[in-house]
């Protein structure tokens, strides 16, 4: 076996602001620099002393740097400081490997499913759009293909059933919780009666089970001025698909090529206006960023119409590379616009910002659990940022294939429902994890990113085994002194985001 | 020469609290504390304010008229000597970034409760870590006494069976749930236990606590040889002849000492020398007032100088209480609550499942997050984060400052 790779865990960073930092990977202390301190620092990584400059100090009455003049009382003091986070380990090499050593087991993947808090039925594959960025148009490749195909009632029960005993079985640690089940397209509207189904049969076994539920749907919004008395009858919750004004929403079309906008925003109104207080609480919307839209301009269509935020989403990154030019970045769109970051109220990229804080000032935990975890124990890690599989979600695709979320490829499924059984084998679903993160984990542990990473191994390392998110030692400075630029140019927004912003 | 901005800040590995009058730092990498009492001076409260500001970060920018003050110059040399902080002249106009020390839960117990559909119950069941049985009771009140304060005129074993039955199987529901404690009074029906404990002892690490003198005359048969005991003794004579018993040589047997006044603590301390991790001194409160006052009052020194003080620990403080945290106790006839002072107080916090006393609890019961800065008088005090969580010795007492740093 190969000895453990032992690397530099301390960075040493400056800012566009001209601003030094220390950051150590490991203990996670981010730790400002006065520039005579960087300056001996860099000195020290790489001279092994400080002879120089005691040297110099003891040749001459000052030192200038920085056309700041120093004494040697103050040269001294910064040194004195060097070796006491010497002392303090600040400094220390160490190895990312051993952190990142976990492997998944069955028994993991079943306590997963077994506290999955939502169920996500893929009702139809019919659409009565032709939205020109969907997932399952001509700009992407890795999603089952579209047969106009419905979701068989008896293979949604059959994993209702499935789920029910699991969330009733000891491996469940929540008590009176509620469980989410959602409903996807297509358009889901399209599949009507299969929803009604199985609304019905949950609202008959539900009592038995002691399971609270709460519906959800997310919808185009074209048929519902057919079904809201249903939906707002069995409280669900509606997400509905619109992009913004007329112009912003020009890229969902019907079939015909004709503009979605005017029906979806009448059918809109409609709810406001027979179900006020309805709309309020369970009325939402998301929205797509696209070449054509604009950040700002679509949240101030949602307050202006409904008085309500919108969730704003880029495209999906698995898009073919000649669809690239559809992609719009929401920072960067923001950033354009000049806004007064710390007026805003949140700020876009703001769950990036929060990860960022969370590797930054290790202020940030999940859980109880997680707060009370022995300090000195080194956590390891998974490699990369994948969800844990069914952590969040089980989803079903109509031709009963299982996938851990709606968005990721479809050409892995976890387990499959047919005529008779719910097929999930919770061994075959760790080993191809393990399978994957073994391909992916040498890269992680020369990665200094390697406890911090968002990325998802099916979606971002699907089409690049590579790892575009591979952070060397310059890359992760860079990006480091990048966010360390945004908090000292809006320090507000430190405990602002660390305080208001549930990383969901 | 470029323009230079002038910032005083403190390091992030430093805890600084400011109350309006006084301010208290300290410094987790070399455990150095500063205090500064009753503040006089106009520019010194108010730098200590804005430090003290979540705002700020820790660092604030210096005016040059200040630059001269005595206290400020008083408070940067400190700063220095002990590396909790700088005053800095800067070329650059960036603000540093200080991360000040700060925690925040993702799914704390107020973002579920303000949560549509997911709720306090998400996952709940694993926040059981610890729970305690008692499995018998002591017919007169006054006898009661630490962790032997059931009292109950009239035992009825066989609910006492149900209990232990019915526990025997929900405790596997618990994934986080380490520790067992099972609680033995002399009228405790030590066979009735056999089957439980077979049952978790494999699993679980089961202590049985009892007294000394229980213990002596228990028939034990084998039955509970490999188990852990936590012995208790209130005598001199009982740890006198203690002394010489072949007892003490059992790795699985801790001692757990009552004391209450002088000569009882020396002969503690004695056996505490040979036996080392096996000995448990707990001071018995009977208004012995001044032997607590000399011996388990915490001073200044006593808790900065506690290596084991972090920041994440200081702070955690302020969240939860991390000695009541995810422990639950179950009382012989049924009843469950979050402590035992509760069973000895008869206070009515009781639940009929361990279901719903999680729940409650998270709900704020005010156990598991019984915290010094809810409660008078520590939360007018300075150190009332430092100081370690309130613990069910104080709520016995019913006074919460066991401590010497306000008089």
């Amino acid at each position: 076996m190969k000895a453990p790779i032992s690397i530099p865990t301390f960075v040493l960073l400056e800012t566009k602001n001209r601003n030094f930092y220390g950051f150590n990977i490991l203990s996670q202390k981010c730790i400002y620099l006065p520039p005579l301190m960087a300056q001996l620092i860099k000195h020290y990584f790489k001279e092994g002393d400080f002879e120089y400059y005691q040297n110099y100090c003891n040749a001459n009455s000052c030192h200038e740097f920085d056309g700041i003049k120093y004494t040697k009382d103050e040269i001294d003091y910064y040194i004195g400081k060097i070796l006491f986070f010497e002392k303090g380990n600040l400094f220390q090499k160490g190895d990312f490997k051993s952190r990142i050593n976990k492997e998944l087991t069955a028994e993991d993947v079943l306590y997963n499913i077994s506290n999955s808090k939502h169920i996500g039925f893929e009702v139809t594959e019919k659409c009565n759009l032709d939205c020109k960025y969907c997932i399952y148009g001509e700009n992407y490749n890795h999603y089952e293909r579209r047969d106009n195909k419905n979701l068989d009632f008896n293979k949604a029960k059959r994993l209702i059933d499935y789920m029910f005993e699991l969330w009733c079985s000891s491996n469940n640690q929540s008590i009176n919780t509620t469980k989410l089940i959602s409903f996807y397209g297509g358009e889901p509207l399209l599949n009507f009666e299969l929803i009604e189904r199985v609304v019905d049969y949950i609202n008959e076994i539900k009592h038995k089970y002691s399971i609270n539920i709460q519906y959800n749907i997310t919808t185009n919004a074209t048929l519902l001025h057919k079904h809201i008395d249903y939906l707002v009858e069995n409280d669900f919750r509606l997400t509905i698909s619109l992009d913004g004004d007329a112009h912003h929403n020009s890229y969902r079309v019907f079939k015909d090529g004709s503009p979605s906008y005017d029906i979806v925003l009448n059918n809109t109104l409609s709810i406001l206006k027979k179900y006020p207080s309805y709309f309020i609480e369970k009325v939402h919307f998301n929205s797509v960023l696209h070449k054509n839209s604009d950040y700002i301009k679509i949240r101030e269509f949602f307050k202006e119409n409904f008085n309500k935020e919108t969730e704003i989403s880029e495209l999906n990154p698995l898009m073919n590379n000649s669809s690239k030019a559809l992609f719009k970045s929401i920072l960067s769109e923001v950033e354009k616009s000049g806004i007064d970051l710390n007026q805003f109220n949140i700020h876009p990229d703001i769950k990036s910002k929060l990860v960022f804080l969370s590797l930054a000032s290790k202020s940030r935990f999940d859980s109880y659990f997680d707060l009370l975890e022995d300090e000195n124990y080194s956590k390891c890690y998974l490699p990369t940022g994948t969800c844990l599989p069914f952590s969040n979600k089980i989803f079903i695709t109509v031709n009963g294939n299982i996938y851990p979320c709606e968005t990721i490829p479809h050409d892995i499924p976890l387990g499959k429902v047919d005529n008779s059984t719910v097929q999930i084998d919770n061994l075959e679903i760790a080993n191809k994890y393990n399978s994957l993160y073994n391909s992916i984990s040498n890269r992680c542990s020369v990665c200094y990113n390697f406890n911090n990473c968002t990325a998802c191994i099916f979606l971002d390392l699907f089409k690049e085994p590579n790892c575009p998110y591979f952070s060397s030692i310059d890359k992760f400075s860079r990006n480091f002194s990048s966010e360390i630029e945004f908090f000292e140019s809006n320090p507000i927004q430190y405990s602002k985001i660390l305080n208001s912003v549930h990383n969901g | 020469m470029a323009e230079q901005m002038r910032w005083l800040y403190l390091e992030p590995y430093v805890f600084f609290n400011f109350n309006g009058k006084s301010a208290l730092l300290f410094n987790e990498l070399n455990n150095a504390y500063l205090e500064y009492e009753n503040i006089e001076d106009e520019v010194f409260l108010y730098l200590c304010e804005q430090l003290s500001n979540n705002e700020n970060n820790y660092c604030i920018p210096i005016e040059k008229k200040d630059v001269t003050n005595y206290f400020f110059n008083e408070f940067v040399r400190d700063l220095k000597r002990t590396y909790s902080g700088d005053f800095v002249y800067a070329s650059s106009l960036a603000k540093p970034f200080i991360t000040k020390p700060q925690i925040f839960v993702n799914n704390s117990i107020e973002y579920l409760k303000r949560d549509s559909f997911f709720s306090i119950g998400y996952k709940s069941k694993l926040y059981l870590v610890e729970l305690t049985i008692h499995t018998g009771s002591y017919e007169l009140k006054n006898k009661c006494k630490g962790v032997f304060s059931n009292y109950n005129k009239t035992l009825n074993k066989s609910t006492i069976n149900k209990i232990l039955d019915k526990l025997s199987h929900e405790v596997f529901e618990y994934r986080n749930l380490r520790s067992i404690n099972l609680i033995c009074y002399p009228n405790t029906d030590m066979l009735s236990l056999i089957d439980f404990i077979k049952n978790v002892s494999s699993h679980f690490d089961t202590t049985i606590h009892m007294e000394l003198s229980h213990y002596l005359v228990l028939d034990k048969r084998n039955h509970y040889d490999n188990l852990k005991y936590n012995l208790y003794i209130d005598s001199k004579m009982e740890m006198n002849q203690l002394l010489n018993k072949s007892i003490l040589l059992n790795e699985n047997i801790r001692l757990c000492i009552f004391v209450n006044d002088e000569e009882l603590l020396s002969i503690a301390l004695t056996l505490c020398d040979s036996l080392h991790n096996h000995v448990e001194i707990i001071p018995q409160y009977i208004n012995n007032i001044d032997f607590f006052n000399k011996n388990v009052f915490l001073s200044k020194d006593d808790i900065f100088n506690n290596q084991s003080l972090t920041i994440h620990k200081i702070l955690t403080n302020g969240l939860l209480n991390r000695i009541f945290w995810g422990k639950i106790v179950v009382n012989s006839n049924g009843n469950i609550c979050p402590h035992n002072s509760i069973i000895s107080s008869n206070l009515s916090i009781i639940h009929n499942s361990l279901d719903e006393a999680i729940i409650d609890e998270l709900n704020g019961s005010k156990t598991w997050f019984l915290k010094r800065n809810d409660v008078k008088p520590c939360k007018d005090c300075l150190y009332c984060l430092i100081c370690p969580p309130i613990s069910e010795y104080e709520l016995e007492l019913g006074r919460f400052n066991l401590c010497n740093i306000n008089n």
